[in-house]
């Protein structure tokens, strides 16, 4: 039998002491922008976090019975708990509120019967603003930079702007799937049996292909309709203060970008690490998510670090976390209450202490700066 | 500029692969299936041969940026990877093969045999009929003459092999071809390359 569940497994020392690190970096970035730390429950009852509808694949939720015989979900992702949050108690909340999180989510698949992943990120309520799109997406890129990563590309994309290209369309859902995955040629077959004029048709088709720098594809992509010039006029806003800090170099956009997720509305993105293969920061805006009237939580954007891929990618390129924990002193003995005297005294100097009355033999492991032997 | 990384299926389609990266003048030099080369490299990128049902793998992980591999093993994988082009060579299809003379179960399971299972399942699923499936990895066709199972699913090139051991077609599932697939991160972190490569392809297929 295998030690763990199929998808789990455990974090030793060293690789827990470089995630946490990684964490305490993120979420220290979250701190300098004043957003506060919040937790929610691992469970949630599966009615009140389904009652937002198109939300998460269902049938990859791990799903448990309560003694009342009411069925619970664990966390599947952490925007859903917290906007729940929000609504059960900020619902008359009337400002912005800022909020960040490290949290656990739970998965199953056909490959993995249980997956637990750790997601760190912020969600900013209150606002639907392009600014405030902004100021997550300055924080994405300076989380990322504070794990002394430069070499990442933030891919943004809007929502709204496909949704203006597809609008009074038939069977959209697939329609944005195909343009989604980047699947040219299914896409022009589907939107050729379409009823519209060819113009409509070609700007369909070229859907996929707009990706790329800023002056590229922003301000060049045609915008015939209120919502789509919105959508270009939110990217062109949030491009500017990107841009007045310099950050402009870290991003690219994709007016073809869709999430899996489907409960974004408004701006969508994705981090990528060159040579890592997959994303290891996604978001977006999620106006609507919850339609309750006045709640900060109607309108709300946001992102999550998909920590074990950040932490693999930081490894892989070779990204030294400076260790979190190491031992300053290890006090040796065979009096145990001088050892415990002893080693009160160092930690109220500050120090890292850890305590042996027996013997020692690895060493390596606890990693200590100096070895004191009392009986010496 | 960092190399660009290319996954490309070893058998059937490979050949076809490096005639098409040559047209395009990605290489300069013929593909020789007698070698055991397994890397080729030159400045602008470095191809891999790996076994077809390795390909979507690697492009999934990114150890490979970008790849061409056949719908079958595409299909077979479910990897989470941009299928961009249809490339139009190693034509076949999907299909469902019995004996000739085959006319159905009754009152039980069908049996289906095949190395493509999770192909299979969904065309079953698809249709409502809950079926008994055994995943083989060669001979398939084997399979209904010993009586290990009632039907086979596998690729339909020219359906030879399938006539020299007394099978016929009875369902077709889908068609099949290469693909040109790309990583999802690579797409974007190697835009300006992939791009290239995919504005070279479409030039061959329409020219």
């Amino acid at each position: 039998m295998a030690f763990t569940p199929s998808g789990t497994s455990d974090t030793l020392i060293k690789e827990c002491e470089s995630k946490q690190k990684l964490i305490n970096l993120l979420q220290k970035v979250y701190k300098s922008h004043g957003f506060r730390q919040v937790e929610t429950p691992s469970f949630e009852y599966y009615d009140t976090l389904f009652e937002f509808k198109n939300t998460i694949n269902k049938d990859s939720t791990l799903k448990l019975i309560d003694k009342a015989g009411k069925v619970t979900v664990l966390r599947p992702d952490t925007t859903l708990p917290i906007a729940r949050l929000v609504a059960s108690n900020y619902k008359d909340f009337d400002d912005l509120l800022k909020l960040r999180y490290n949290m656990q989510v739970y998965r199953t698949s056909a490959k993995e019967s249980t997956k637990e992943i750790t997601q760190s990120g912020v969600e900013l309520f209150g606002s639907n603003s392009p600014f405030d799109d902004a100021e997550v997406l300055v924080m994405a890129i300076e989380s990322l930079l504070s794990c002394g990563i430069d070499d990442f590309q933030i891919d943004i994309g809007h929502i709204g702007y496909i949704k203006a290209m597809l609008e009074g369309l038939d069977d959209q859902t697939h329609l944005q799937q195909l343009i989604a995955n980047k699947n040219f040629l299914a896409l022009a077959d589907s939107v050729d049996k379409l009823n519209i004029d060819s113009q409509r048709k070609d700007a369909i088709k070229k859907l996929p292909n707009l990706y790329g720098k800023f002056d590229e594809i922003i301000s060049t992509a045609s915008a015939n309709t209120q919502q789509a010039k919105n959508a270009i006029e939110s990217l062109n806003k949030i491009f500017e203060v990107l841009s007045s800090l310099d950050y402009a170099k870290y991003v690219s956009f994709d007016l073809g970008m869709m999430h899996d997720l489907n409960y974004y509305s408004g701006i969508v993105f994705s981090a990528y690490i060159k040579g890592y293969g997959t994303a290891v920061l996604s978001g977006g805006r999620y106006d609507g998510l919850i339609k309750q009237e006045n709640c900060p939580a109607c309108r709300a954007v946001g992102f999550s670090v998909y920590i074990d891929y950040l932490l693999q990618a930081i490894q892989l390129k070779g990204i030294e976390l400076k260790a979190g924990q190491q031992l300053d002193v290890l006090l040796v003995g065979s009096d145990a209450s001088k050892l415990f005297v002893e080693a009160s005294k160092l930690r109220a100097q500050g120090k890292i202490v850890d305590i042996r009355t027996g013997k020692l033999n690895d060493l390596q492991i606890i990693n200590a700066k100096e070895i004191i032997n009392l009986d010496d | 500029m960092d190399k660009l990384k290319i996954a490309l299926a070893k058998g059937r389609l490979a050949k076809k692969s490096f005639d098409i990266f040559k047209e395009i003048g990605l290489y300069d030099e013929a593909f020789d299936g007698a070698s055991r080369k397994l890397i080729f490299t030159n400045e602008t990128c470095e191809s891999v041969l790996v076994k077809a049902s390795d390909v979507p793998i690697y492009v999934e992980r990114g150890a490979a940026d970008v790849g061409i591999v056949g719908r079958d093993s595409l299909l077979e994988s479910g990897a989470d990877v941009y299928e961009i082009l249809d490339l139009n060579f190693g034509k076949c299809k999907f299909c469902v093969a019995a004996p000739k003379d085959f006319n159905g179960v009754q009152g039980r399971k069908l049996r289906v045999a095949s190395k493509y299972t999770k192909v299979a399942g969904a065309f079953y699923e698809n249709q409502g009929q809950q079926v008994d499936l055994i995943k083989l990895e060669g001979s398939v066709e084997l399979a209904p003459i010993v009586n290990l199972s009632d039907v086979i699913v596998d690729i339909v090139e020219t359906g030879s092999t399938l006539k020299e051991n007394g099978l016929v077609v009875i369902d077709e599932i889908c068609d099949i071809s290469a693909r040109f697939i790309s990583n999802k991160a690579s797409f974007k972190t190697k835009a300006i390359q992939i791009r290239d490569i995919i504005k070279k392809l479409n030039e061959y297929l329409e020219g």
